[in-house]
């Protein structure tokens, strides 16, 4: 698979800001200190972009794919909540 | 009259031409939103169905030569993308419309991932019928030279109108859709029936963008769908979820969306851009001036997360 080393023009620019910032504003559970971090974190994985294509020579859409698999995986947890009682908040305090 | 020369004629052939040539990607993936959330459900995720619909329609259509085993990879592929949605949404106190989002981006960057080898490549286009036989006119034959997979979308729309309204299978999502706890009652399972649901959904939608890929524009990029699958999700609310409704709102969208080029074609250049933004201030126009301040939207489901 070769790549181009490095720029596709304006599609792949500005696709994905809006929708990214939907889903961070939902990993940060609304809350808007939170969002800080998070967005930090999503706009790492974008800015690793060029990286990963000129030394791994892979196409500049595997952020993208990453992106897509932590947030799935991220909602995903949500079925969790709750389910552990190490998490829990009870555990905690009467220790 | 000279021959070619349709004068100010040109713009409503060109129009419904325009409508025939777009609207079909979008009847499809409205069709497939308007089965989903007919079930209770909503999958946001499917312009990333449609996108790598596209992709893996054009891929298989390239590697094997055949159009038409391009469009039953794509609807595969859809399906198992609409499964995953529907599985993840069926464990308890996951966000459906989150998850879709996610699913979007996921399809996108799983399409231009595995999709770069094949923007170079020729596949082959799939068949079209010219029902422009009767006319004397070139504008006239090629604005009715309709793709199969056209008569295919309205086969498909009058089948899911007759299984809504007349079949068990129609009834039983409807019911799941309006109400989970008299699926329950039914002896029904309310997560299966949505999974199904959202994977006919995600099949459809599949096949739209192998339409994309394979017919008009005809070709892979990363830049083929342009939100269709987005736009498709808003008229099916547009279209109140009846899928005779939703043919009728793609063939408006489409044309609303040839008139600029359609202009552009008789020599109006003034504010050409403008008009690439007349099917979305359409879909807001109608939108607005069927609402209502009193009552909520009808026929819309009653267990859809936007109107709970």
């Amino acid at each position: 698979m070769v790549s181009s080393g490095g720029t596709t023009p304006a599609i792949s620019l500005a696709a994905g800001y809006g929708y990214t910032g939907i889903l961070i504003a939902f990993l940060a559970r609304h809350n808007p200190l939170a969002i800080i971090p998070v967005a930090i974190l999503l706009a790492g994985f974008e800015a690793s972009s060029g990286l990963i294509q000129r030394r791994m020579d892979l196409p500049d859409a595997t952020t993208l794919v990453l992106q897509g698999f932590v947030f799935i995986a991220i909602l995903i947890s949500d079925t969790f909540y709750g389910r552990f009682k190490l998490f829990s908040p009870d555990r905690w305090r009467s220790s | 009259m000279s021959e070619g020369d349709l004068g100010l004629w040109a713009i409503p052939v060109a129009m419904l031409g325009g409508a025939i040539r777009v609207s079909t990607p979008i009847l499809f993936v409205s069709l497939g939103e308007a089965l989903t959330e007919r079930s209770g459900r909503i999958n946001l995720g499917l312009e990333g169905t449609l996108v790598f619909g596209a992709m893996a329609g054009y891929a298989v259509a390239f590697e094997s030569g055949s159009a038409w085993l391009g469009v039953l990879a794509a609807a595969v592929a859809g399906a198992f993308f609409g499964l995953i949605h529907g599985a993840i949404c069926s464990l308890p106190r996951v966000n459906d419309i989150a998850i879709g989002i996610a699913m979007m981006l996921l399809g996108m960057g799983l399409a231009y991932f595995f999709g770069k080898p094949y923007i170079q490549p020729v596949a082959p286009d799939l068949p079209s019928i010219g029902f422009g036989w009767w006319s004397d006119l070139p504008q006239v034959r090629a604005a009715l030279e309709v793709n199969v997979l056209f008569l295919i979308g309205i086969a498909a729309a009058l089948a899911l109108a007759w299984m809504f309204r007349a079949t068990r299978v129609g009834l039983v999502v409807r019911v799941v859709g309006d109400s989970t706890d008299a699926a329950r009652a039914m002896g029904l399972n309310p997560n299966l029936i949505r999974t199904l649901a959202t994977t006919a959904g995600g099949a459809l939608a599949g096949v739209g963008g192998a339409y994309l890929s394979l017919f008009y524009p005809g070709s892979w990029n990363e830049g083929i769908s342009s939100g269709q699958g987005l736009m498709a999700v808003a008229l099916v609310i547009f279209a109140r979820w009846n899928p005779i409704a939703c043919f009728w709102a793609a063939i408006l969208f489409g044309a609303a969306g040839a008139l600029g080029p359609a202009l552009q074609s008789v020599g109006i250049s003034q504010g050409y851009y403008l008009f690439y933004a007349a099917p979305y201030v359409l879909t807001l126009g109608v939108l607005i001036v069927t609402s209502s301040p009193t009552q909520a939207m009808t026929g819309a489901p009653g267990e859809l997360s936007i109107t709970k």
